[in-house]
């Protein structure tokens, strides 16, 4: 998992806030309404951002791990719907039957549709995710959300673990080329217990390392004089522009709007949608 | 009077560990010290105890006294001593933190909630002296590991100290890299007055670089001079375990073995035509093709980069050819897993952190026994033997954090040695040790496995090879431009530029 945040894309330069309140206005959006007509607006605003900041174009969001998320989770969520929501699908319009046990089960048109849905609702959250994790520095989000009275202890660490998720990849894999070069056979071949066992060993280590990795981070961040000031100051400045005001009164006008649509007048709903929320 | 005054100063760690004896040292304002001695030696901790890390936030039991400029660390916080003495650490991961180099050198200076204005001027100038302008926006585990150091000092710069303390700042970064580091050291000592004390273990940076060499072991200080005299001493520093008499040279050596030369040596590994592209689209290798046969010592050579860690992961099957082939014994490596090709191809790394698995030393050593399916009893005997032979016989129960990094690189290479594979491949585990160290590692090898094994050692040494290789491989750009016997690539024109790299850190 590897993201790239550089850049000078309008998307780039948007206040970390602004994009804060525009990811999550998205999300709630997303989980509002299951019809896939309604979940059209939200793609297109979190298709717009994704277009505007071209971070489609890097490779670290062609990797294996984006891809999976995306293309994987879609279809998943299409055929097993397609498939399994017949049961809740009442009267509706069968496409073709499969027997089981004798019984005649209908696939419906219905069952792909909220398929459809589901997997437009997982796509807005995770692209407006992707659009955001990919501009914001850690380090940014941070200082802006201090700004707003996060805890300053909070926010680094969130700063500090997007630092470290690359590191401890990049460690479980020099891991793994050690582990295999004295002979462990889990990682290649070997039946569920040789496979435990190489992956706990594995762990461990990791582990281990990890928890000196923390050790040595804690002296650092001593030397660092972390926490001597109780005022902390910064070198970056935070100032919202017209730009932020943009998006932040168009992010909350399609939250009110669907929030509307949904409570009041009823709408964006499938009827068969059981299980979802 | 000095900006560093130590008075009888003695720590032991929590676990009882004793690290410090009673040490004395005045240290002057603007000198260059150099600190050494065979580890653990209690040299990182004398570091820790002069930038107020001791008693300040690492625990243990502390006597006497440390006055830094004037400030007894006792009586003050890290964040007050923080504007008079700074410290650089060994690894650049854990130190650090920040996605962008600009930030990385602020993040001390807003935690003392210094105003933006004079922080930007700060990290300008900080930047500027350890010639990272230009760097601002650039991620910091981008840069190369010279680079990684040279920003890991300008944040302690940031803080405008008098003095800079540095843990074997090199001990991780290539040729290239250290002599920058060593360079800009200078520069900050000559041209700026900051007074430097680094600890160091490589002979030859400390003449090149220090005026001053402090020894020391076993928590003591056994010499403090003027750098030339100390460490002209050459019994001294073979106690010490920082230089051993030079080897006679493999050729000489080699001759009993001569006899065998009419029957060809059978060949173990094969490179055909080999080219590897790693998924990002970098090219490691261009089309090499290479023998290695048995009975002969090759050692690879040439800068980070050239490609030779990744020649090296080919050997065992860790890397496949993306083009080209790689036959192991016969065995095309796309065919047989690493694990099962561990047997014949025994690969050493450079950091023990990533290796070490077992729960005590000889459980580490008896591991490859085992795998080998030798009886309880002999794998008893056998690890003893291999224990002796690296000099860790009396560590049998030790767990492996209890070792120092020394101890934990001859525990990694005994542990792969024990499962006697027949060629043993070195991937840079003797990066950080002295010459003496080294070969003392290499000694150990070849007394367990026989002066007729195989090893491939990658090292930056050229007296190394000489005193060890049968055959050198230069590599560069992903191929090999040079190979054969010691003298003859040594002497090549194509080693001329790398030896001028290699000269500042080796000395030859």
């Amino acid at each position: 998992m590897v993201f790239r945040y550089g850049g000078t894309t309008l998307v780039h330069r948007l206040d970390p806030r602004a994009k804060v309140i525009w990811l999550v206005s998205l999300m709630v959006v997303a989980l509002v309404v299951i019809d896939p007509l309604y979940l059209l607006p939200p793609l297109a605003f979190t298709v717009a951002f994704l277009a505007l900041s071209r971070v489609y174009v890097l490779k670290e969001f062609h990797s294996k791990w984006v891809m999976t998320a995306l293309v994987g989770s879609t279809v998943m969520l299409i055929i097993f719907n397609g498939l399994f929501a017949a049961i809740e699908v009442r009267g509706g319009t069968a496409l073709f039957y499969i027997s089981v046990f004798g019984l005649k089960y209908p696939i419906t048109v219905e069952g792909f549709y909220l398929g459809l849905g589901a997997a437009l609702r997982l796509l807005v959250m995770m692209l407006s995710f992707l659009v955001v994790a990919f501009t914001t520095y850690p380090r940014d989000l941070a200082n802006s959300l201090e700004r707003v009275g996060l805890p300053y202890k909070l926010t680094f660490i969130i700063a500090l673990t997007f630092r470290f998720i690359p590191l401890l990849e990049e460690e479980g894999r020099r891991i793994v080329d050690a582990l295999k070069s004295r002979g462990y056979r889990g990682f290649e071949e070997g039946g569920f217990a040789e496979r435990l066992k190489a992956y706990s060993t594995l762990f461990t280590v990791l582990i281990v390392n990890s928890l000196s990795l923390v050790r040595r981070v804690g002296v650092v961040l001593e030397a660092k004089c972390f926490g001597s000031s109780p005022r902390r100051t910064s070198l970056r400045e935070y100032r919202l522009r017209p730009a932020d005001y943009a998006v932040i009164a168009s992010s909350l006008a399609l939250l009110a709007a669907y929030l509307v649509l949904r409570c009041c007048l009823g709408l964006g709903w499938l009827e068969y949608a059981h299980g979802y929320v | 009077m000095g900006v560093v005054e130590i008075r009888d100063l003695s720590f032991s760690y929590p676990s009882g560990r004793p690290a410090l004896h009673s040490v004395n040292l005045t240290v002057g304002e603007g000198e260059f010290v150099g600190v050494m001695g065979p580890s653990p030696s209690g040299k990182s901790t004398l570091a820790y105890c002069i930038a107020g890390l001791i008693p300040n936030c690492i625990e243990g039991e502390m006597r006497g006294s440390v006055v830094v400029d004037g400030l007894d660390t006792r009586e003050h916080t890290i964040a007050e001593l923080s504007r008079r003495v700074g410290i650089v650490f060994q690894d650049p991961e854990a130190q650090l933190l920040e996605l962008r180099v600009v930030d990385e050198v602020a993040l001390p200076l807003e935690n003392l909630g210094l105003p933006p204005e004079e922080i930007r001027e700060r990290v300008r100038e900080a930047l500027e002296v350890v010639g990272l302008r230009g760097y601002e926006e650039r991620c910091p585990t981008e840069l190369s590991g010279g680079e990684k150091q040279r920003l890991a000092i300008a944040s302690v710069l940031a803080l405008r100290p008098k003095v800079i303390v540095l843990d074997e700042p090199t001990a991780n970064v290539d040729l290239k890299g250290t002599a920058q580091v060593y360079e800009t050291l200078r520069l900050l000592n000559r041209e700026h007055g900051l007074t430097v004390i680094v600890i160091e273990n490589r002979v030859e940076l400390v003449r090149r670089y220090a005026e001053r060499a402090v020894l020391i072991r076993d928590g003591r200080i056994v010499a403090d001079g003027p750098a030339d005299e100390v460490l002209s001493d050459r019994p001294l520093l073979e106690r010490l375990d920082l230089e051993s008499p030079p080897r006679a040279q493999a050729q000489e050596r080699r001759e009993p073995s001569g006899r065998f030369e009419s029957c060809a040596d059978p060949e173990l590994i094969r490179f055909e035509n080999v080219t590897y592209r790693y998924p990002d689209g970098t090219v490691a290798l261009r089309g090499v093709s290479l023998v290695v046969s048995e009975g002969e010592r090759l050692f690879l050579m040439g800068e980070n980069g050239s490609g030779k860690s990744t020649l090296v992961k080919h050997m065992n099957g860790l890397l496949k050819p993306t083009e080209g082939r790689v036959l192991v014994n016969g065995v095309d490596t796309r065919e047989c897993p690493t694990y099962k090709l561990s047997r014949v191809v025994g690969l050493v790394f450079q950091n023990p952190a990533h290796q070490i698995v077992g729960s005590t030393v000889y459980d580490e050593i008896a591991l490859g026994l085992r795998s080998r399916g030798l009886p309880e009893e002999r794998v008893r005997e056998e690890a003893l033997r291999v224990a002796k032979a690296f000099g860790l016989e009396d560590k049998l129960d030790m767990i492996p954090e209890e070792l120092s990094t020394g101890e934990l690189k001859r525990l990694m290479v005994a542990s792969v040695v024990a499962m006697r594979p027949k060629v043993i491949v070195l991937d840079e585990p003797m990066t950080g040790m002295t010459r003496a160290h080294s070969r003392r590692v290499l000694d150990s090898v070849l007394s367990v496995l026989g002066h007729g094994v195989t090893l491939v050692a990658i090292t930056h040494d050229p007296v190394l090879a000489m005193e060890y290789a049968t055959r050198v491989v230069l590599m560069s750009g992903g191929r090999v431009v040079a190979e054969g016997e010691p003298e003859l690539v040594l002497g090549a024109p194509e080693f001329s530029q790398y030896l001028e790299e290699v000269e500042v850190v080796s000395g030859v």
